[in-house]
């Protein structure tokens, strides 16, 4: 087997067989590297995404989808209740296959793929990182490369090898935990969504429609709000109270992480990717799609690299000016969010229900807005001078 | 007190039947303590300053600090 490439890639998430599907397109000899032994598993994902967040990197395929995304319930305290009808809003994924479609995609363009590699850590030479030295069936092995993706999670494992690991303070995670659920009661195409600082402090629950009778059901909760009661108790409190029928298929834990504008997101020859890199949605904890976005800037701009053109500040820019903004509004939401008591949810979803109520999301002008929040929810004007600076 | 007398007289246990392998814990650990390996979460103990930072962000109340006087 080969030990030198142009470009390795560790992780084979969503960024990560991205990266490598686009470097490998761009001519790199690209090397994917999975520390479990099958891509596709475990997962921690609620798998929902936007329309615009797939389609712009990968075209939808039936094989990975579950269903599409119509309608948006919302739930707040004292039976407040809001309901968004948008017909193009998204997709639910199969993650499992998925995960496994896009490191096939990585395969077809030319990418060599390994399992069971865990990247333990780096090879510094005297410009930037000459390789990764991996652990295999407890062995170690040195894989030389021009240029490394790190895509390796949350958990990230290279970014601490590169000394760049952006320990995040725990106010900063979601703390989550998702049951798979099988029951009848689930409305099909639906996204719920529940708020309420009992209902999840600092966060939400949400049952998002799989197709069939499945669904994702899950709460993400800043922790700090809560240290004592875990998560998992409030999920099990929902789902005690949401369902007359059901059963758990599948139960997975998540830690997601909140964007952090000082982490660069490259250092030398090192590239940083989705959740690695931090480019979450803070406010909604999504991050496939930014991961999605992230793995094919690194992906392209690794390969320039390998070619002795462009560098890491290249890929930090071209991403940052598709998303900076974005990434710093959803930041400021979760930090408005946290400090929402329960008349102000209340409050919002009111003023949600009244303007959508039973239509679809184009159908609401900006001045309509406007002009509500002045004559009929002046406390939203104090609540949104903080999402405008 | 030194630090280097603090560490070491704390260790996270982990509870493999609560633990999900997610992550969270690693993410916020401020010493590295914390590393999710291929098959499970595992703690190297040796650094650990006992900030409970794990515990907190947990999601499944999957760690315990322990701490030897």
């Amino acid at each position: 087997m080969k030990d030198s490439y142009d470009v390795i890639v560790v992780g084979a998430g969503p960024a990560g067989s991205t990266a490598a599907r686009f470097a490998a397109a761009e001519g790199a000899r690209t090397l994917l590297l999975e520390k479990h032994p099958a891509i596709g598993y475990p997962l921690c994902c609620a798998e929902a995404i936007s329309t615009t967040g797939l389609t712009r990197v990968v075209d939808p395929d039936p094989r990975w989808i579950n269903c599409k995304i119509e309608h948006v319930h919302l739930y707040g305290p004292n039976d407040s209740h809001a309901e968004i009808y948008h017909p193009d809003a998204g997709y639910m994924l199969e993650r499992k296959i998925f995960d496994r479609a896009l490191a096939e995609h990585a395969a077809d363009a030319g990418a060599d793929i390994r399992v069971g590699h865990d990247v333990v850590s780096l090879i510094e030479g005297k410009n930037g990182y000459e390789g990764v030295i991996a652990r295999i069936d407890g062995h170690e092995r040195k894989l030389h490369a021009k240029v490394i993706i790190a895509a390796d999670g949350i958990e990230s494992q290279v970014a601490v090898a590169a000394g760049m690991k952006a320990t995040l303070k725990p106010s900063q995670v979601h703390s989550a935990y998702q049951y798979l659920i099988g029951s009848p009661e689930i409305a099909p195409e639906t996204l719920e969504f529940h708020i309420g600082t009992q209902v999840a402090p600092g966060g939400y629950i949400w049952l998002f429609a799989k197709g069939g009778s499945l669904a994702n059901v899950g709460i993400g909760v800043c922790p700090t709000k809560t240290p004592k009661k875990k998560a998992v108790r409030y999920l099990d409190e929902f789902v005690a109270r949401r369902f007359r029928r059901f059963a758990i298929i599948e139960r997975m834990t998540g830690g997601v992480p909140t964007y952090i504008p000082e982490l660069p997101l490259h250092k030398k020859n090192l590239l940083l990717a989705g959740d690695a890199a931090r480019v979450i949605d803070s406010f909604s904890g999504a991050g496939i799609a930014n991961a999605l976005l992230s793995g094919k800037l690194a992906g392209q701009t690794a390969a320039a690299m390998a070619g002795g053109e462009s560098d890491g500040k290249a890929y930090q820019s071209a991403f940052y000016q598709i998303k900076e903004k974005e990434l710093n509004f959803y930041r400021r939401c979760r930090q408005l969010f946290l400090k929402l008591n329960d008349k102000d949810m209340e409050t919002i979803l009111r003023f949600v229900d009244d303007l959508f109520s039973g239509r679809t999301i184009e159908a609401v002008n900006p001045m309509e807005i406007v002009r509500k929040i002045l004559l009929s929810y002046p406390r939203l004007m104090t609540l949104g001078r903080h999402l405008l600076f | 007190m030194p630090r280097q007398n603090v560490k070491g007289r704390f260790s996270v246990a982990i509870d493999y039947s609560a633990c999900g392998n997610c992550g969270a814990c690693v993410a916020v650990c401020p010493e590295n303590v914390l590393h999710l390996g291929p098959i499970r979460l595992e703690s190297t103990d040796t650094d650990c300053t006992g900030c409970k930072f794990c515990i907190i962000t947990c999601p499944a109340d999957a760690l315990e600090l322990r701490h030897e006087r």
